[in-house]
């Protein structure tokens, strides 16, 4: 195994444990908080995969300007964990995303 | 934080998205390939994890049926194929721009047609090229002339038509067809251009009626090809020049154009032709349950039927390559989805990227072997098809201890013809230093002559599926195998389960020595010019293909 497969395969060691990391650990916690600073932005995408469980979904979006982010996959936790029991891996979607300055949030996804 | 501080770090967040996008199936790229010291469990466990992330496996597989995508034609029937840009909804509910071989037959359409033909057969066909570049049909693995072979040499323009004429001669096999042209046949295979071409014979009928196959139904053509799409769903082919020197690796593994595919089938015996239709990706494949390997039998390879069934639980399939294998769904346990899967190893892109005059960023991100962000990492354990089996029985039959005779592979004709395969350093991949060139024949063989080729891959290199055009070739020997390889080696000379049969395409491996058996007896007149080449489709762009010679 060469150095570049190992590195990578400790991450998905370190982030299996916890597909959303990169962002926080507690889904509760993750409200755009404050009335200040709050941005959303509406973008399309397919999705990956569910964790009804976690309450994320990975979805490979375009570009949202609204939030200066360009097309990315991600896995983000949705506001509401009902919203994901309709959606179902490779189905389109779009979405609205918050953003406080620190951590992504679904508001609504269809 | 400036702009581009922000897109760094979503450059950043992409990849870690990417990774966590994996999960449990992503673990299993840990399993290790070779099971000694203890590893059995550790394999268990990452089957197990593979056949949790197959229960969202809900599209149903798509068969080839009496029309539409992957419809039964007879090869005799068909007057013309037009090469054309079309839409197919390759996931669900969502078109996406498709090339594809469409043919009209009695006032039906078909796309991408299975052909079917006789051993003997005159295929007479026409190829009407309606792209907006040039392309030209190659017959992989049938033994043509050079003119009818689909060589690249020969191609029709846009707007052009071409002619091809030949007698079907080969063992019957399950061959394919795909673009040949110079420089872009990547794009055009992976965009959608291939085909199934199946070649019958008396010892192919006599099996099918032992064992009551019938095409699309109990046998089941199985095309593997890794794709990825934008965030419409519309199929993505976006390879720079550095990560060519890779391949291309998609996000998806598709089985017949389908993603996240499921098959019903009942508890009997159940033939798979499997192809990899992938443009670089290898798979390590096994049909899994509860945790354990099915045994299934090895039948037949590229070149046709085996003397005799083989059992095995796991085999490399290389892009190009073919296997015919037999699964016996009555030793499955009910109640259990038994999943086909690629089982994690390590995928050997060993070039070195100091070495190779590849910047290194760019070899390690798109279309290197961690793919694209989200994508499926090369070697990575991963569900291809979920096989859900009914609680049916009644079925009595038994696999033929005999299945066909395999002619001995050729004597061997003096000191062996050596192939050297390497990179420049330049991030051109070379066969005995040489790089395609359209004016330069380096390599000449007489015809009638048999030569063994000693095809000798660096240990700073990838693995390179080669394949020669116009001949089929034996297996003789391997050596320096990497361990996860030899542990299915199945004789002292290094043999696997499949270089039993005759081949048109072989893999070999970084470090690896693979020593093969050439009859370069053929009917056609004058001379004949052919192309030997990695399929590794990426690799052929960029020119690791030479043409050799045939003499009369």
């Amino acid at each position: 195994m060469n150095r570049t497969i190992l590195a990578v395969s400790m991450l998905v060691l370190a982030l299996a444990a916890d597909p959303a990391r990169a962002q926080s650990s507690d889904p509760a916690s993750r409200q755009p908080g404050g009335a200040h600073d709050v941005k959303s932005g509406t973008g399309t995408g397919i999705v990956q995969k569910i964790d009804s469980n976690k309450g994320t979904v990975t979805i490979k979006h375009g570009p949202l300007p609204a939030l200066d982010m360009p097309g990315m996959t991600m896995t983000y936790p949705v506001k509401d964990k009902a919203q994901l029991a309709g959606l179902k891996p490779l189905q389109k979607v779009e979405f609205d995303l918050g953003y406080d300055g620190k951590n992504f949030l679904i508001i609504q996804i269809k | 934080m400036s702009n581009r501080d922000r897109m760094t770090r979503f450059t950043r967040r992409r990849f870690l998205g990417g990774v966590g996008a994996l999960g449990l199936a992503g673990l299993a790229r840990l399993a290790p390939a070779d099971e000694g010291h203890g590893g059995a469990r550790a394999a268990a466990k990452a089957a197990l994890e593979i056949e949790q992330a197959a229960a969202d496996f809900v599209n149903p597989l798509r068969l080839p049926g009496a029309s539409g995508l992957w419809g039964v034609l007879k090869a005799t029937e068909v007057r013309e194929i037009r090469v054309r840009r079309t839409e197919l909804a390759v996931l669900p509910g969502l078109a996406s721009p498709f090339w594809a071989y469409a043919v009209e037959s009695g006032a039906k359409r078909f796309l991408n047609p299975t052909l079917v033909a006789r051993r003997g057969d005159e295929v007479r066909v026409r190829m009407a090229n309606e792209l907006d570049q040039p392309t030209i049909i190659h017959w992989h693995g049938l033994a043509n002339d050079d003119r009818n072979d689909g060589t690249g040499i020969y191609v029709a323009a846009p707007s052009e038509t071409y002619d091809y004429g030949f007698t079907v001669r080969d063992r019957a096999s399950m061959y394919w067809y795909h673009p040949h042209p110079l420089h872009i046949t990547a794009p055009q295979t992976y965009r959608g251009l291939a085909g199934l071409f199946f070649v019958a014979d008396d010892d192919e009928e006599a099996l099918r009626r032992a064992l009551g196959l019938e095409l699309g139904v109990t046998e089941i053509p199985l095309v593997l090809q890794d794709k990825s799409f934008d965030h419409e769903g519309r199929l993505e082919y976006d390879v720079p020049r550095e990560a060519m020197f890779h391949g291309f690796f998609g996000e998806e593994i598709l089985v017949n154009l389908t993603a996240r595919p499921a098959f019903t089938a009942a508890r009997r015996i159940y033939r798979f032709r499997l192809l990899n239709g992938s443009n670089a990706r290898n798979y390590r494949l096994a049909f899994l349950q509860g945790g354990r390997r099915l045994g299934f039998y090895l039948i037949g390879t590229d070149g046709g039927l085996l003397d005799a069934p083989k059992r095995v639980d796991q085999a490399f399939l290389t892009p190009a390559q073919r296997l015919d294998v037999l699964l016996d769904l009555r030793e499955a346990r009910e109640g259990r989805p038994v999943v086909l899967a690629t089982l994690g190893f390590d995928p050997m892109h060993n070039e070195g990227a100091m070495e190779t005059g590849v910047p290194k960023a760019a070899a390690a991100s798109g279309g290197g072997h961690e793919g694209h962000a989200g994508g499926a990492m090369d070697g990575e354990g991963k569900p291809i098809l979920r096989i859900d089996v009914e609680p049916t029985s009644g079925y009595a039959k038994k696999i033929p201890a005999k299945l066909s005779r395999l002619p001995a592979p050729p004597p061997a004709g003096g000191k062996p013809r050596r192939i050297v395969l390497a990179h420049d350093g330049k991030g051109n991949w070379t066969i005995n230093g040489w790089q395609f060139e359209m004016n330069a024949t380096p390599l000449t063989v007489r015809r009638g002559a048999r030569e063994t080729w000693l095809i000798e891959n660096s240990r700073a290199s990838m693995p390179h599926p080669m394949h020669i055009h116009g001949f089929q070739f034996r297996v003789l020997e391997r050596r320096g195998t990497p361990a996860q390889v030899r542990v299915l080696g199945t004789d002292s000379n290094g043999l696997l389960p499949q270089d039993r049969g005759l081949l048109d395409t072989v893999l070999a491996w970084p470090g690896e020595s693979v020593r093969i058996a050439l009859d370069f007896t053929h009917p056609f007149p004058g001379d004949q010019t052919y192309m030997f080449h990695c399929h590794n489709l990426e690799h052929e762009d960029l020119g690791m293909m030479i043409q050799y010679g045939v003499k009369a």
